[in-house]
């Protein structure tokens, strides 16, 4: 029997308004039972569905692989557009080279190796044969490498982690090489031999002195660049060069500098290790999202859209991943929990922490010292009233695209990703600093000498991390001192003038002058 | 301690620090760094203004408008941009705070000498915020005077002939929005937020020449030439979400006084994925008031006919697709017409007070 009402959208709008107004249905779920098996216990509430535990961990694999497999699977395997939905179901094919992993201890880069050895993603690099009649599963990469970079040597109050997150590697047993490096490695021009030394290789006499490498005058807004050879004493580290350059920076640049670093070491050992194809990296959904507004407020938007894809292919082949970037922090928590990680994971990087205090200190929020601190509050803060703020920025960000063309375009030696155009000019144009009508020009300290200046070369974001934040008159009168700057940017400068003579070759050219026992 | 000199040109005593390159200036220099900025801003790529365009400023009697009116009277000269300047009002019936700074406006108007239009809510929709508000509450209130001020704006002009509006958007106000719409996934309006100009088909020229201004030295601006403005926020509370936005810019910007000026370059920087540019809706006129709309009816139209149907904050979600007809006893907006289908002698005898007709601008 009917009730006299007129189904919905199907009387006119007078009709319609006349009837009684349905009430919207709302689907009842009982929250005590898992909503995906709707027969298990619920122990997990993530973005309003309730889990037990074996269907959340079968949903996190869902989100993981789905980002991890379209860029594993070849061109006929299918991951064109029309086969993209059911692409990252398939397991991809074996792939040529070998893994390189990201683990920084975090809840993102655990649970994804977690999630990599649980499902065999990963071989022992042993050659061993898999019997698919047993259910055994053929590796998607026949060897894996596990990096960690250390950051305690900077960080006040920060653990030294390093042989406690190589024994949990170890105690994993899955046949993984272990890498442990530290930040200051970036002053080391021994590191080269040493990871050839982990993967079995011979040692290369390419091992640049820190005494050979190119200094700074961070109080110069133009960052003159010095080549002549540093004063200071044999006995200073690698440690104490690194320790100079982030007290030289302002805190809010510091940060970013432990970013490039971390990267610039990734980078180097996938490029050192022999036949690393892929460098993947845990970075979940809540760190992307920071990294986008952080990157926005540094100026970083040119190529942020490369920094935030899930996959990007360098141009020596090396594919970078990061297949947890659909998980949020607080979903890799509760799977490392699950597993029973707690133990072994920090989720607090704490970069604010590196260097000295500064005087500026006290006027950020509570005492925060950079933007990806303040962010990463932010972020916290405003998801607790706006729940989709985290996928709300990302959404945003993947509808980002690089404007320029990434593989053509110059790279700036710090961050190595390409530099926006006319930075400098840009810069210098809506932020005037000298009066062409009154501004008498003030002699640099380095004039004179021959020096280069780094400033044209940098990305606006490096220019931005670089630029002492005021340029008075004062300080431009005074002599500074300047700070070594890690190798990789020094070699990367010399590349960009073309002059760059590897050390193999200048040896190749005196061979016959040295003397095997000197 | 010896003062410290100007970093620019080295030889008076530095009064202030620039809050946005820290260093520390004269008077005198901070006011030509500034104003040259402005300029550069104006005549960055083919430059924001036509020789002979008639401008109208938009002039609220706040900081960023009287600025803006003054250092455009100056540039105008200075740099012979050959415009003709006019200010223009919006008066939204805001009691206690539109009708004062309103006074602040007359006031520039004389000390400036450049003719003012005044246009209110009421003359134009038969609402003041007033009564909106008492209607629908404070909260968001923001949307209705965001969308009819948009409009009367464009009217306004359209009344008073010119072909070009100005308004005083500093860099605060421009990087909070790219952090809003970043925030809030609103894609199409972070696409064009940044832009200097911006211009549909059939819509008006808008221009923010501040837009690389921060808000902090148009305050130290006007505070050292001595300008009068009215300064107090809306009585009406202001947007909620803005509010984060705002807040989070100001910690940023303490960390990083640059933040303000880096966001706005990576805002430019931006761009979006063809798919997402094609699925933004194509622009056509409104079938009921004739103003640019993306649906049959206006946004203004929509939240106009919503009001008069007498509901609250369901007058939000008053659908764009009505027919060209209001419903009987509903006011509607006047037919929407541009300023090229009017002569200018009516321009000169109906919109200008006449007590400004006669001052010469040069």
């Amino acid at each position: 029997m009917s009730c006299g009402n007129i189904p919905e959208g199907q009387g006119t709008a007078e009709e319609e308004q006349v009837a009684m107004p349905r009430r919207k249905q709302v689907r009842r779920v009982d929250k005590n039972t898992c909503q995906r098996c709707k027969i298990s216990k619920s122990m997990y509430i993530v973005r309003n569905v309730t889990f037990c535990k074996p269907c959340f961990e079968t949903a996190v694999f869902g989100r993981f692989v789905k980002l991890l497999h379209p860029p594993l699977q070849t061109p006929q395997s299918g991951s064109s557009s029309s086969r993209n939905a059911v692409s990252h179901a398939i397991r991809p094919p074996r792939q040529a080279g070998d893994v390189l992993i990201a683990l920084s201890s975090g809840a993102g880069s655990t649970a994804m190796l977690d999630l990599l050895l649980s499902r065999s993603y990963v071989g022992r690099g042993d050659g061993a044969v898999t019997d698919k009649t047993k259910g055994e599963k053929e590796p998607i990469w026949g060897k894996g490498w596990v990096v960690y970079v250390e950051f305690a040597g900077v960080l006040d109050g920060v653990e030294d982690r390093l042989e406690d997150v190589k024994g949990w590697v170890e105690r994993l047993d899955k046949g993984l090489g272990w890498i442990g490096v530290r930040a200051e490695d970036v002053f080391d021009g021994e590191l080269k031999n040493r990871l050839r030394d982990i993967a079995g290789l011979a040692s290369q006499d390419s091992g640049q002195e820190v005494e050979d490498t190119i200094a700074i005058d961070l109080k110069d807004a133009d960052l003159p660049l010095f080549s002549t050879p540093l004063s200071s004493a044999s006995s200073t580290t690698p440690l104490d060069h690194l320790r100079k350059l982030i007290a030289s920076l302002p805190p809010p640049s510091r940060p970013a500098l432990l970013s490039n670093i971390l990267s610039s070491l990734l980078t180097l050992i996938s490029q050192t290790i022999p036949n690393i194809s892929h460098l993947l990296r845990g970075e979940t959904s809540t760190r992307q999202a920071q990294r986008l507004i952080s990157g926005t407020a540094s100026g970083r938007g040119w190529s942020l859209p490369l920094e935030l894809s899930a996959a990007r292919k360098d141009d020596d082949g090396l594919v970078r991943l990061k297949p947890m970037k659909d998980l949020s922090v607080k979903e890799a928590a509760v799977y490392c929990n699950l597993k029973g990680f707690n133990g072994f994971t920090r989720n607090d990087r704490r970069w604010d922490a590196a260097g000295p205090a500064g005087k500026r200190d006290a006027r950020g929020k509570g005492g925060v010292t950079s933007l990806e601190m303040l962010t990463e509050q932010f972020i916290a803060g405003l998801s607790v009233t706006h729940p989709s703020t985290v996928s709300t920025i990302n959404r945003t960000g993947d509808k980002l695209v690089f404007p320029g063309e990434a593989s053509n375009s110059p790279t700036c030696p710090v961050c190595q990703l390409p530099v926006d155009p006319s930075a400098l000019e840009w810069k210098s144009r809506s932020a005037l600093t000298s009066l062409p009508t009154k501004t008498n020009p003030v002699a640099s300290p380095s004039a004179g000498e021959n020096t280069t200046p780094l400033a044209p070369l940098l990305c606006y974001a490096c220019l931005t991390t670089f630029t002492p934040p005021t340029v008075n008159a004062r300080t431009a009168s005074t002599q500074n001192e300047p700070v070594p700057l890690p190798l990789w940017i020094g070699e990367n400068v010399a590349r960009q003038q073309g002059n760059v003579v590897e050390r193999a070759t200048m040896k190749d050219q005196i061979k016959d002058f040295l003397i095997q026992d000197a | 301690m010896p003062p410290t000199p100007c970093s620019l040109c080295h030889t008076a005593r530095a009064l202030v620090k620039r809050p946005k390159t820290g260093q520390q200036v004269c008077k005198d220099c901070f006011f030509e760094v500034f104003e040259t900025e402005v300029h550069n801003t104006i005549v960055e790529g083919e430059g924001i203004f036509n020789r002979g365009e008639r401008v109208a400023i938009g002039a609220s009697g706040g900081k960023d408008s009287t600025v803006l009116a003054h250092v455009l009277s100056v540039l105008n000269k200075r740099y012979d941009y050959g415009l003709d300047l006019y200010l223009l009002s919006i008066d939204e019936g805001i009691t206690g705070y539109r009708d004062d700074s309103l006074e602040t406006v007359k006031q520039n108007q004389v000390e400036y000498g450049l003719p003012l239009k005044i246009l209110s809510y009421n003359e134009l929709y038969g609402w003041t915020m007033d009564k909106i508000v008492e209607q629908v509450g404070r909260r968001n209130n923001c949307t209705f005077c965001g969308v009819f001020r948009r409009q009367a704006l464009d009217r306004g002009a359209a009344q008073l002939g010119v072909d070009h509006i100005v308004t005083g958007h500093n860099a605060d106000d421009i990087a909070e929005t790219v952090l809003m719409n970043i925030m809030r996934g609103d894609i199409a309006r972070l696409g064009r937020c940044t832009a200097v100009t911006t211009q549909s088909e059939d819509t008006i020229k808008r221009s923010k020449p501040f837009k690389y201004a921060y808000e902090k030295e148009i305050v130290m601006y006007a505070y050292f030439k001595k300008l009068t403005y009215f300064s107090t926020e809306c009585i009406y509370s202001p947007d909620a979400y803005r509010g984060h936005a705002r807040v989070f810019l100001k910690d940023l910007e303490a960390v990083r006084p640059s933040a303000i000026i880096d966001i706005i370059h990576s805002g430019e920087s931006f761009v979006l994925e063809q798919s997402v540019q094609k699925g933004m809706k194509a622009m056509q006129t409104c079938l009921r008031c004739g103003y640019i709309s993306s649906n049959d009816l206006c946004k203004a139209c929509a939240l106009l006919e919503g009001l008069e149907a007498g509901l609250d904050r369901g007058a939000l979600r008053q659908t764009q697709d009505s027919g060209i007809a209001a419903p009987e006893g509903h006011r509607t907006i006047p037919k929407y017409e541009r300023y090229g289908a009017q002569t200018q002698t009516q321009v000169s005898s109906e919109g200008i007070e006449k007590a400004v007709q006669a001052i010469e601008i040069r």
